[in-house]
């Protein structure tokens, strides 16, 4: 299936603005995820996967290996790839329709049918009522879906998600969790998902990326053994009870005071 | 990467807006429905019962002194009126009108120039590095020595005048526009990144706009800084308004047209201005206005 992406022995460090010397946040990455795959990139805050994801995209550049995807070496940040943001990262000056029209300016697709694209993602979204409203004017969740709608909008191979339901509450959290869900089950594009939610990863994924230490590598991968379309009592499965005690182990294994 | 104290912070913030703005805004006092009954609201406690009060002391100043000094000191409120209306009918309007065309001209040049340069400045450090010792220094040098010197290059016509108020209104607009610029947050400069900005729709998408409410009062502070320059251009050489000021001081003495004068020139300036704070009101990032979640 295309949209393979294979991480090749990545490294990255930071150079420390207070000390000498620099941070070494990855070390030897090594990681393939087949086109299709929803991918879970889990691990403690700081561990790196955000710049994982970031190298992935080509927003960072590794300070050695390389990223390819379909065999094609990334250089640089593309439109076939969708980014949704944290912080939604949304420009408040512009309308949530300008918003998620701003990726396919920059593909220079003429103005009907760029209205007419975002206008079908938006209501993929369930937004269609908030087009004209400022992202000011909307709360954490529906922001998220702009962003999310903003991604979709330039019709990536790829989502790349960074902790991108981390900054909503528990019940928004969930709902869209399952609409991600049912949007990606009918477009199967390939999705890198960052979390450091152990259960959102196993509820979205179909793979689950273990990550930690500092320099940060990958120490597990789950296959998670559950269907899709998935139910929502995965949720409450014994199953996903073990995994996740399994996944906690193995992350405490590692723990310090300091992560 | 967790939910921070402060997103916590936020969120609360947020449920004031949807309570309603005048809570988050105000939420040093008591709401205004909880204002003391009927005890100590006095005058003070209105903006414009206080301006009422303080402009109407001045005016009544002004014309009691007028009176008592006499129209050779002072002209009275009814004279300076009549003196707006003369400065029309009698056609001095014309040499004011070739006045502002002379600010016009230079004002538009002076934005032309200072926002690329601001944005520019603001965009790369290098470039920063260069101009700043330049743009500070003549931003606080005395724009008026530089008068005698505009003089020699350019005679005293049409584009000395211009020149001038270029040199005068050029500095707020790079010096706000490189600041704004400058602060643009870094999420959005990385979301634009990830979705393959090209760096020329960089400043146009992204950079711009997000500094547009710097840039708006980099052009109003400059705005005022071009009246500035078209008043002393012309009173330095006589000529135009500048000329027309200075004759109506001079014998026979007509201050009832000067008063009138300025006080269209200061008119003119506010209305310029206010129109500017509008449009640098209406560019700020809109927030939550109505409870919408």
């Amino acid at each position: 299936m295309p949209g393979t992406v294979e991480v090749v022995n990545v490294a990255k460090s930071f150079r420390r603005s207070s000390e000498d010397g620099s941070l070494s946040v990855l070390n030897g990455i090594d990681l393939r995820i087949e086109g299709g795959t929803f991918c879970c990139l889990v691990g403690p805050s700081g561990c790196g996967k955000s710049t994982l994801l970031r190298i992935v995209d080509g927003l960072i550049k590794p300070d050695a290996g390389e990223v390819r995807i379909d065999g094609e070496l990334v250089t640089g940040p593309s439109l076939d790839r969708g980014f949704v943001f944290q912080q939604f990262n949304l420009l408040p000056w512009r309308t949530v329709l300008a918003n998620v029209e701003f990726g396919l300016e920059n593909l220079g697709v003429p103005k009907g049918e760029r209205h007419e694209r975002a206008r079908k993602v938006i209501k993929l979204v369930d937004l269609e009522d908030f087009e004209s409203f400022y992202p000011g004017q909307l709360s954490g969740g529906m922001q998220q879906r702009v962003g999310l709608a903003r991604a979709l909008a330039v019709e990536p191979s790829h989502l790349l998600m960074d902790e991108p339901f981390g900054s909503v509450d528990d019940q928004t959290r969930m709902l869209l969790q399952e609409e991600l869900l049912t949007i990606w089950e009918q477009s199967q594009k390939t999705v890198v998902f960052v979390t450091h939610d152990i259960e959102e990863a196993l509820f979205l994924g179909d793979q689950v990326v273990v990550m930690r230490g500092r320099p940060s590598r990958i120490t597990r991968i789950i296959d998670v053994p559950f269907g899709r379309p998935r139910a929502d009592e995965v949720r409450g499965s014994p199953e996903l009870a073990a995994l996740k005690l399994e996944i906690w182990e193995e992350l405490r294994a590692g723990a310090t005071v300091e992560g | 990467m967790q939910p921070s104290k402060a997103e916590e912070l936020r969120a609360e913030a947020d449920d004031l807006h949807i309570e309603g703005e005048r809570t988050a805004v105000t939420s040093v006092g008591p709401p205004a429905t909880l204002a003391p009954i009927g005890s100590s609201r006095s005058i003070l406690d209105h903006k414009w019962g206080l301006r009422l009060l303080v402009y109407g002391g001045i005016l009544l100043a002004w014309q009691v002194t007028a009176m008592v000094k006499g129209e050779f000191f002072l002209p009275t409120i009814p004279a300076t009126l009549a003196g707006i209306v003369h400065i029309f009918s009698e056609g001095y309007y014309v040499e004011l009108l070739a006045t502002l065309q002379q600010l016009a001209t230079g004002f538009l040049i002076a934005l032309a120039v200072a926002i690329p340069i601001g944005a520019v400045m603001g965009r790369f450090r290098f470039v920063e590095d260069l101009l700043s010792p330049w743009v500070n220094t003549l931003f606080v040098t005395s724009k008026e020595s530089l008068l005698p010197l505009l003089i020699i290059a350019f005679g005293v016509a049409f584009w000395y005048r211009t020149w001038v108020v270029i040199i005068f209104a050029v500095f707020f607009p790079i010096i706000n526009t490189a600041a704004g610029v400058r602060y643009v947050d870094r999420e959005l400069k990385e979301t634009a990144r990830a979705f393959a900005t090209s760096p020329g729709r960089m400043f146009t998408r992204v950079y711009l706009p997000a500094a547009a409410p710097f840039v708006v009062a980099g052009i109003r502070l400059g705005f005022g800084m071009a009246m500035k320059g078209m008043v002393i251009a012309e009173l330095w050489v006589l000529q135009g308004t500048g000329e027309l000021l200075s004759r109506f001081a001079r014998a026979p003495r007509r201050l009832d047209l000067y008063y009138a004068l300025v006080i269209i020139i200061v008119a003119f300036a506010v209305m310029v201005t206010e129109i500017l704070k509008a449009v640098e009101r209406r560019l700020r990032p809109v927030s939550s206005t109505k409870g919408t979640s």
